[in-house]
C-alpha cells in the first residue's frame, strides 16, 4: 500500500430517501467498475445496524472490525479495510451491526471522508434510507450525491424531499439514477418513463438501469453485476461510473431487447405480457 | 389491425391512458402539498370560507366548487374553480 501520498478524492454518497430502492447494489456496481476501471475505491456502509453492503460484495465472512470500530478508536483505519476479492483496488468499511445511527457522528464522518480521501480515488458511501441522522451522517462529508429512484410515485415523492435535503446542505444539486426501468411497462404506459420522473424532479440524470434478473442472480452469489460483461444492468452500473470519470456516454436505448422480431412474437401471442 | 399496431409499438399502451399517466398526476399533486405545505383539510377550510364569501353576491353551485394547487411553469398556484348559476335556472 501507498505510504501518505494525498490523493485528494472525491467523496459521493448513494441516497434515496425510501428503502428498497437499490442504493446498496448501486453502491457497490458503481463502486466495482470505477475500480475495474483502474480507480482506487473505497465503499462505506454507513447503513449501521443494518450491515448489508458486505454480503452484496460476498464480504461477510471477512469482516472483523467496522465503522463505529474505527471511529471509537478501538482498531486504525486500515484494519476495518477490507479488500474485494476479486478486485485489489477495492475496499469496503463495513457497518456495525449491533449499534445504531447514534454511535456516529456527522462530525465524526467528516473526518472518516477527510482521512479516505487521501488513500483513494474514490469514495462511495451508501446511505441508509429515511431523512434522520443516518441519512445526515452520510451525506456530513460528501462533495457530491447521487440519489437513486425507482420509477414509482412513493420513491420519487422522496427522492424530492431528498433533493431539496441536499440542496438545503449547501451540496451541489444531486445526479438521478433511475433503477428497475421495466422498458415493455413504459411502452404499455403502465411506467412512469425516465423522461416522467426527470420532469418531477428536475435534476441531472446520470443512469438509467434496467430492472434485469442478472442483477437477482449475482448478487444472490454476492458479485458485482457490473463485472458481467453480458449484463445489461452491468451496463449501465459502468456507465455509471464513465459518467462519474467525466466521460460523455450516450443513455442505452431502453427498447433494445424488443426488437421488431419479439413484438411480432408478441403481437401473435407469443411471449411476454399482453 | 392491432397485431400491425402491436408490431410497430403503438397502439395499445400510449392510446389508452395508462396506469403511468395516473400515476404522474398523483405525483405532481401530492408534491404541490409537500412543497407548498398545505395539507387537504386547510384547503378544504378555504373551500368553505371562500364559499361563504362568494354565496354573499353570487348564486355559486358550492357542491361543485373545485380547489386545488397545481404545478405549472411560473411557480405553484392555486386554482379555484366556482361554478355559478344563471337567474331563472335554479339547477337544485
Amino acid at each position: 500500500m501507498e505510504e501518505q501520498q494525498d490523493r485528494n478524492g472525491r467523496v459521493i454518497t448513494i441516497t434515496s430517501g425510501k428503502g428498497g430502492v437499490g442504493k446498496t447494489t448501486t453502491t457497490a456496481n458503481v463502486g466495482a467498475a470505477l475500480a475495474a476501471r483502474g480507480k482506487s475505491v473505497v465503499l462505506v456502509d454507513a447503513d449501521i445496524g443494518l450491515r448489508n453492503l458486505d454480503i452484496v460484495l460476498g464480504l461477510e465472512n471477512r469482516i472483523v472490525y467496522d465503522i463505529v470500530d474505527v471511529v471509537e478508536g478501538r482498531c486504525r483505519l486500515r484494519q476495518a479495510l477490507i479488500r474485494d476479492k476479486r478486485l485489489a483496488n477495492l475496499a469496503l468499511i463495513p457497518a456495525a451491526q449491533t449499534r445504531d445511527k447514534e454511535a456516529v457522528s456527522p462530525d465524526q464522518m467528516q473526518e472518516l471522508c477527510r482521512e479516505l480521501r487521501q488513500q483513494f480515488d474514490f469514495v462511495l458511501i451508501d446511505s441508509p434510507a429515511g431523512i434522520e441522522r443516518g441519512f445526515r451522517n452520510a451525506i456530513a462529508g460528501a462533495d457530491e450525491v447521487l440519489v437513486v429512484t425507482n420509477p414509482e410515485v412513493s420513491a420519487v415523492r422522496d427522492a424530492d424531499r431528498i433533493v431539496g435535503l441536499v440542496e438545503a446542505a449547501e451540496l451541489p444539486p444531486p445526479r438521478l439514477i433511475v433503477n428497475r426501468i421495466d422498458p415493455e411497462l413504459v411502452r404499455r404506459g403502465d411506467m412512469l418513463s425516465v423522461e416522467d420522473v426527470l420532469e418531477i424532479l428536475a435534476i441531472p440524470l446520470i443512469g438509467v438501469v434496467p430492472a434485469d434478473e442478472s442483477i437477482v442472480t449475482a448478487t444472490n452469489r454476492g458479485e458485482p453485476v457490473a463485472l458481467d460483461p453480458s449484463s445489461r444492468a452491468g451496463q449501465a452500473f459502468r456507465d455509471i461510473a464513465a459518467r462519474l470519470l467525466g466521460e460523455d456516454v450516450p443513455f442505452q436505448p431502453l427498447e433494445a431487447p424488443d426488437g421488431v422480431w419479439r413484438r411480432m412474437l408478441r403481437a401473435l401471442g407469443f411471449g411476454g405480457r399482453t | 389491425m392491432g397485431w400491425l399496431d402491436a408490431l410497430f409499438g403503438r397502439g395499445s399502451g400510449r392510446v389508452s391512458r395508462g396506469s403511468a399517466q395516473v400515476a404522474k398526476q398523483r405525483l405532481v399533486e401530492v408534491l404541490v402539498y409537500d412543497h407548498v405545505k398545505v395539507t387537504p383539510d386547510v384547503l378544504e377550510a378555504i373551500r368553505s370560507e371562500m364559499c361563504q364569501i362568494l354565496s354573499k353576491h353570487l348564486d355559486i353551485d358550492a357542491d361543485r366548487i373545485e380547489i386545488s394547487i397545481v404545478r405549472s411553469d411560473g411557480g405553484d398556484r392555486l386554482v379555484a374553480n366556482v361554478p355559478v348559476r344563471r337567474a331563472g335556472t335554479g339547477r337544485r
